[in-house]
């Protein structure tokens, strides 16, 4: 999704309360809109784009909920809505985040409905922004004096781990005159932290909140995914014992319970600081995906069976993925030689 | 009378040479506060009497009874101060010492290099309550800040004192005057690649002007402007870099907003005001994943860039909070 040039027109804030007090509170809701200068736009705008621009840990989804109720029917109008019917619409989506969030451990927070316009197509988008709040201090200074003022309920800090985002955006307009909007006319991309790891607790957000679920292609863009960190791994200069690393890196990548994989994610916890932008660079020219998506092994699950180190002179060293990196171990290498050690005794030979 | 005459020669050659000669990327143009100093009388006896130079009429020919010395970074500097003691208005100039003269005379010598003048007023000259008389000479010297270290090592030991040095001093000094000569002619080099890069800069920065003055005008400072583009030097020398390149993407539709942004942001940002705030917005879009590690200031002046252009600067550069 094209996220340049994004900017907002039309903001409402809602206030959705914790729930251990009592199970049925209802949100408190803003009458009016909120006019932001243009430093706070920026501040919004790069909010968004941090966790949802290219590249990002942010996810594709296909809007699966389309009925009347559902906050993608609730979203939609709001593009072309009136300031009463925009404000009104915004208050069913409320309503619709207050219903799902009924977990007591999940904090009050603030709802944020926005519309506005993205990418070189400029095309309609309306955002869902919840932010949790935090405490802290303001400083000033005056004619030399220091000044800290306690601050209560800051939202949208620049903390990617207290904000979730869920994108709407119009990319097509094929029923002008129904009520009811084609959920095919709409791209969705959804952040939150949570996707990261715990994707249980993120699916209050993206699957009953926003109607949402993972876009369904994980098994291409999963083989795409593994073939290119092959190739990226065999193209750089390393030695062959960083290299396996990196290569077992990858099978743990692919075999753990985290069912989300993305460029960023295996970036941030595998790829060095040096090495982050000539990784990306190859991800991005291989145009493996800039979101995470979902993960699907079942097209490389043979090649994730079995690691082996080929030599040149036909001798090859084969073992089962799991713990390869302890059972052989690259010592050292010479033009012609290589010294490799096998943590094990040597039960037959043929 | 010769302290106010030896104030006037180095007030007055200091402002001229500062105001004339460029020194923009070393810092000050004298590398030692330029002075003066009298003979003491003793030394004048000594100098008189003692050395080996032969004087038949001691105390008129001694010129040196004031001296200034100015001390500068470069050989093409030095060759400007020069010119500017030569062509002063009213004082007669008569060059006592010329290194490169010396280099040509005695071409397989290194020793004591700079350049000496005798300056002599050519009409009587006013200072203050003083009047220096006409022809009243003084000594100016001239030299690079490497001449003038060579100078501070072997002046008292070596040049001056009647004792003639044993031979290996001698040579270990011709040998460090030898390394001088060439470590200046290195200096040069640095200089005139500095000089080859200003005008690149230059050149870029006129271009990227013509394209800022289309929706406002920038607000130059020629410091902050090269210091952003030297920091994106490395992406400027990639092969795939192509100034055309930059032009053309601004006089596309589709960089209005980020001008449009950047004429929002330079109402508060000095840097917003830059012409080469255009190059680095390019440059983001170009190599996103590169661009942020150039970038000198605080990342979250940069941040605004790449949220415009809709990419992830944490995501990127892996210094995102999450």
């Amino acid at each position: 999704m094209d996220l340049s040039n994004l900017r907002f027109s039309r903001i409402a804030v809602h206030y959705i309360p914790n729930k251990s007090a009592s199970e049925d509170a209802d949100p408190e809701y803003g009458d009016d809109l909120i006019e932001l200068g243009s430093n706070a736009q920026d501040i919004l705008t790069q909010r968004v784009t941090e966790v949802l621009g290219d590249p990002s840990f942010s996810v594709e989804i296909s809007i699966i909920e389309d009925e009347e109720d559902s906050t993608f029917q609730k979203s939609a109008p709001l593009i072309r809505a009136s300031t009463e019917e925009f404000l009104d619409g915004s208050r069913h989506i409320a309503d619709n985040l207050n219903d799902a969030q009924q977990r007591s451990n999940i904090p009050a927070s603030v709802l944020l409905v926005a519309t506005g316009k993205s990418g070189i197509a400029q095309n309609n988008i309306v955002a869902l922004v919840k932010a949790e709040t935090q405490d802290g201090f303001s400083f000033s200074t005056s004619e030399g004096d220091i000044r800290v003022d306690f601050i209560r309920d800051l939202f949208l800090t620049p903390d990617q781990k207290l904000y979730k985002v869920g994108l709407f955006a119009e990319m097509s307009r094929s029923s002008d005159d129904k009520k009811l909007r084609e959920k095919e006319d709409f791209e969705a991309l959804v952040y939150d932290s949570n996707l990261r790891q715990r994707s249980e607790a993120a699916k209050y957000f993206y699957r009953t909140f926003l109607g949402c679920d993972y876009a369904s292609s994980g098994k291409q863009m999963t083989k795409e995914f593994f073939e290119a960190h092959q190739e990226y791994f065999d193209s750089i200069d390393i030695s062959s014992e960083e290299r396996k690393d990196l290569k077992t890196h990858l099978y743990s990548y692919l075999k753990s319970k985290q069912n989300l994989i993305g460029v960023a994610g295996f970036a941030d916890n595998y790829i060095g600081d040096s090495d982050r932008a000539s990784y990306l660079q190859f991800m991005d020219e291989r145009e493996i995906a800039d979101h995470a998506f979902e993960k699907d092994i079942s097209l490389v699950q043979s090649k994730l069976k079995n690691r082996r180190i080929r030599f040149t002179n036909g001798v090859t060293v084969r073992a089962k993925a799991e713990n390869f990196n302890e059972k052989v171990k690259v010592i050292k290498e010479e033009t012609d030689t290589t010294t490799i050690r096998v943590l094990s005794k040597i039960e037959n030979q043929t | 009378m010769y302290e106010a005459y030896g104030e006037f020669i180095v007030d007055e050659f200091t402002a001229k040479m500062r105001s004339e000669i460029e020194s923009q990327d070393f810092g000050d143009l004298f590398k030692v506060e330029p002075s003066y100093r009298t003979k003491e009388p003793a030394s004048l006896v000594a100098k008189a009497l003692y050395r080996a130079k032969g004087y038949e009429n001691p105390y008129e020919e001694i010129n040196d009874k004031v001296g200034a010395r100015f001390v500068v970074l470069l050989q093409t500097q030095l060759e400007k101060a020069s010119a500017l003691i030569e062509d002063h208005d009213i004082l007669d100039f008569e060059k006592s010492r010329d290194f490169k003269d010396e280099r040509h005379e005695n071409p397989l010598s290194f020793e004591y290099q700079s350049i000496h003048y005798i300056v002599r007023p050519t009409e009587d000259v006013k200072v203050g309550n003083m009047t220096i008389p006409t022809n009243t000479p003084c000594e100016i010297q001239l030299r690079t800040l490497l001449q003038h270290a060579y100078s501070e090592l072997t002046h008292d030991t070596v040049y001056k004192p009647r004792l003639v040095a044993t031979p290996d001093v001698q040579r270990v000094v011709a040998k460090s005057m030898a390394l001088i000569e060439t470590t200046g002619e290195l200096f040069s080099k640095v200089e005139e690649k500095l000089r080859d890069m200003d005008k690149q800069y230059q050149h870029i920065t006129d271009q990227l002007t013509q394209i800022y003055d289309k929706f406002s005008d920038p607000e130059y400072n020629k410091r902050l402007n090269d210091f952003l583009l030297s920091e994106f030097h490395p992406l400027l020398e990639k092969d795939n870099f192509n100034m055309q390149e930059v032009i053309d993407f601004y006089e596309s539709s589709e960089s209005s907003y980020i001008t449009e942004y950047i004429n929002d942001k330079s109402s508060d940002s000095l840097i917003y005001r830059q012409p080469a705030i255009l190059l680095v917005a390019y440059l983001v879009k170009e190599y996103k994943f590169e661009a942020w590690r150039h970038w000198p200031l605080p990342q979250d002046e940069l941040a605004p860039i790449y949220s415009k252009f809709g990419y992830s600067l944490s995501s990127i550069s892996g210094k995102g909070t999450y």
